[in-house]
């Protein structure tokens, strides 16, 4: 039984499941609690033990069927193409659907002899029947290919390995393999939590600052004229308000989708996080971002028409619209950042839209993703923007990003 | 009242507590129990998470104790704090005794050790103000610990509540380490405002729970709204449940649904018309820009016809 559940785990895995071996066991603990007799049950059980996060659920479940409905016979050895099964989307499994009756065996197979295993642990394996022995050789295939499937994706993955390591100096400047995308996002979540880890550390110091006279002696009147509460100025902790207008055209997408993903971290360090995208109009997508996964609002993206994903960027125009439409909502406490090669195709830049905005918020800061040399090269109007900018930064690697991430925490 | 029998067990004690559920759901609390694990629910606002946890504790007869976590909340708020006030008072009122024990001895050292001998009086259970997270580990029976929006705490708060949950012991330096005689059930709930840690979720089983299904909405309408016609309240899910797919600003919560349907009966309405919409919509939708949609775009129309 332990057998087949690893085996599960490691589908799993390949699937990109997170699943460690402390929840192998406890799947199997339960397996041995549950009198599983039903199919849904038996499936919350795994579910519940082997996911931890919404966002697996779907693979979970995939992964299930195609475990537990596994065709009996040549079929699946067909379909077994051992690398197709880790790179091919999910979906791609032909021919799953219409085996019910058989998955259903295969559970209670998997139930009969989790029983036997319960109640006689000393009468060894009983004598196998032809139909078992067939899925223990569909098993054995299965499991063979897996192996071949981890081995391949593990020499894919092994120059991203140790994602803190490296990630820190990549190239965020350009087309990256899926997979090195999704370490960096690990590396930017991870940045994320140390960065508002110390934040919050730092809070806890300040709490301990000057003594307030005056309400220790008031306080004190409770307790017979004895100071025995002493009570501290707590520094106010102010929130921030944040606006991040992003410029998605062309390869600056690229760089944006991280640092979209860091604020996207960090939102609870704000009063309110907004974020625009534009290409040449301006686009809020604070709303979605609350709503779905980030990873399905990068596709989505690129479809929405309203957005012109693949126009031509325009930073005037979509300054003067966000001027137009959004200034009366901007604060002292906001805190403006800008991420955009600053590359206007020749239109104009109407820079007095950005001095205007700069009067309004609390701090602007501009980040731009090309190396430095390149500013101001052709089209690039940076010196144009930047005298209204507080800060202006080059945003290309993580390491850039952590100091960004601190910047803004500290505005 | 006894330990669950198993996950259909679950489902009938929740339900005479009125509260609907599937094996989905089921099967996992039926677990938890047993394998007295820490149980992380997940999902949108108002779909019952915190409510699972006063079943839990309604079913099995247990008292709940309930940790709500929000941004700043420290181990002296969610574990202990000494009484100081308390400690002080008695300081005062035992000034007598104390100057007589001290009367006794004849030079300051002997006098601060005097003293030191009784320290443990002060610093005793007497003075020792227990918070949830203590409080369920110093029960004598067993309990349900809920700690609630745990997304909402500090990450260190999350490691602190790691390390006590993986053992359910605590250190206090004044009284030594405290365990718990019977490990409470915990139950954690999460809106997913933060990614919670890869080692939290190692620890706990897991459950995601999301909108109920029509058919499971309106047994749920049914049961908690005495008096509902069938029909209406078929209609009231049909349409609250096609509100949910539209990307509102803030999707009715199942709450709300029986809110909802508990006005409508209240207003003795036969279904769902364009003015009983109107003038109760506010009860199913919390934010204005969401109600002049649905009013504008006529969703209501769809939903009773």
């Amino acid at each position: 039984m332990i057998k087949r559940l690893v085996e599960f785990a490691r589908l799993l895995r390949q699937s990109g499941v997170r699943v460690s071996m402390a929840e192998t066991l406890d799947a199997a603990e339960v397996l041995r609690h549950t009198q599983v007799t039903e199919r849904p049950a038996f499936k919350a059980s795994l579910r519940a033990t082997l996911v931890k996060t919404r966002e697996e659920i779907p693979a979970f479940d995939e992964a299930f069927e195609r475990f537990f409905l596994v065709q009996v016979g040549e079929d699946a050895e067909e379909s077994g193409d051992p690398c197709g099964e880790t790179e091919g989307p999910p979906d791609g499994q032909p021919d799953l659907d219409d085996a019910p009756d058989e998955g259903d065996q295969d559970i209670r197979r998997f139930q009969d002899e989790q029983g036997e295993a319960v109640a006689g642990d000393g009468e060894g394996d009983p004598a196998d029947d032809d139909e078992t022995g067939e899925l223990e050789g569909e098993l054995e295939r299965m499991l063979a290919r897996v192996q071949v499937g981890e081995q391949a994706s593990e020499a894919n993955t092994e120059p991203g390995t140790q994602p803190n390591q490296q990630a820190e100096d990549v190239d965020l400047y350009q087309e990256l393999p899926p997979g090195d995308v999704e370490n960096l996002y690990e590396a930017v979540e991870e940045l994320a939590r140390n960065l508002v880890t110390r934040k919050s550390l730092r809070f806890r110091k300040s709490r301990h600052g000057r003594v307030d006279i005056k309400k220790t002696i008031q306080r004190s009147f409770r307790t017979g004229n004895l100071p025995f509460h002493i009570i501290y100025r707590h520094r106010k902790i102010k929130k921030n308000e944040l606006v991040v207008l992003c410029d998605v055209s062309g390869s600056v997408w690229e760089v944006a989708r991280f640092f979209i993903k860091l604020v996207h971290e960090m939102q609870n360090q704000f009063s309110r996080a907004r974020s625009f995208l534009f290409v040449d109009r301006i686009n809020e997508v604070t709303d979605e971002f609350d709503r779905r996964p980030f990873e399905e609002i990068v596709e989505h993206m690129k479809d929405d028409h309203a957005l012109n994903f693949f126009g031509l960027s325009d930073f005037g125009r979509a300054f003067y619209q966000f001027h137009d439409e959004h200034l009366l909502s901007l604060s002292r406490d906001t805190v403006l950042v800008i991420l955009g090669d600053a590359r206007t195709n020749w239109f104009d830049p109407q820079d007095w839209v950005l001095g205007e905005i700069k009067g309004r918020v609390h701090q602007t800061i501009w980040l731009n993703p090309e190396p430095v040399q390149y500013w101001d090269t052709d089209d690039s109007v940076m010196s144009r923007y930047s005298p209204h900018c507080d800060h202006v930064l080059e945003c290309r690697n993580l390491a850039q990003l952590q100091e960004i991430g601190e910047l803004i925490l500290r505005a | 009242m006894t330990a669950f029998t198993s996950a259909q067990d679950v489902i009938q004690r929740f339900e005479a507590q009125h509260y609907i559920c599937g094996p989905d759901l089921a099967t996992p609390v039926f677990l938890m129990e047993r394998l007295e694990k820490p149980l992380l629910v997940e999902g949108p606002p108002g779909v019952g998470k915190t409510e699972i946890a006063k079943m839990l504790a309604g079913a099995l007869d247990r008292r709940l104790i309930r940790l709500q976590c929000y941004e700043g909340l420290d181990e002296s708020k969610a574990l202990y704090e000494w009484e100081y006030t308390k400690q002080l008072l008695y300081t005062q009122m035992l000034k007598d005794r104390i100057g007589e024990l001290l009367n006794r001895t004849d030079s300051l050292g002997n006098a601060v050790e005097t003293l030191n001998r009784e320290d443990s009086a002060f610093f005793s259970r007497h003075f020792l103000l227990p918070r949830p997270l203590l409080e369920a580990i110093i029960a004598p029976e067993p309990v349900v610990l809920l700690v609630d929006e745990i997304d909402r705490s500090d990450d260190e708060f999350e490691s602190f509540l790691l390390e006590v949950l993986s053992d359910f012991q605590v250190s206090i330096p004044e009284l030594g380490t405290l365990t718990a005689a019977r490990r409470p059930l915990v139950v954690l709930t999460s809106n997913a405002n933060r990614t919670l840690s890869e080692a939290l979720r190692r620890r706990c089983l897991y459950l995601y729970i999301n909108y109920p299904s029509l058919e499971q909405e309106v047994r749920i309408v049914l049961r908690k709204t005495p008096g509902i016609d069938e029909e209406l309240a078929n209609q009231v899910v049909r349409f609250v449940q096609k509100i949910r797919t539209l990307n509102m600003r803030k999707p009715p919560s199942i709450a709300e649904t029986i809110d909802w349907a508990l006005a409508l009966v209240v207003l003795n309405a036969q279904h769902l018309s364009r003015e009983v919409l109107s003038s109760t919509l506010n009860v199913l939708m919390k934010d204005r820009e969401d109600i002049e949609r649905i009013m504008r775009d006529g969703y209501h129309d769809q939903a009773a016809g």
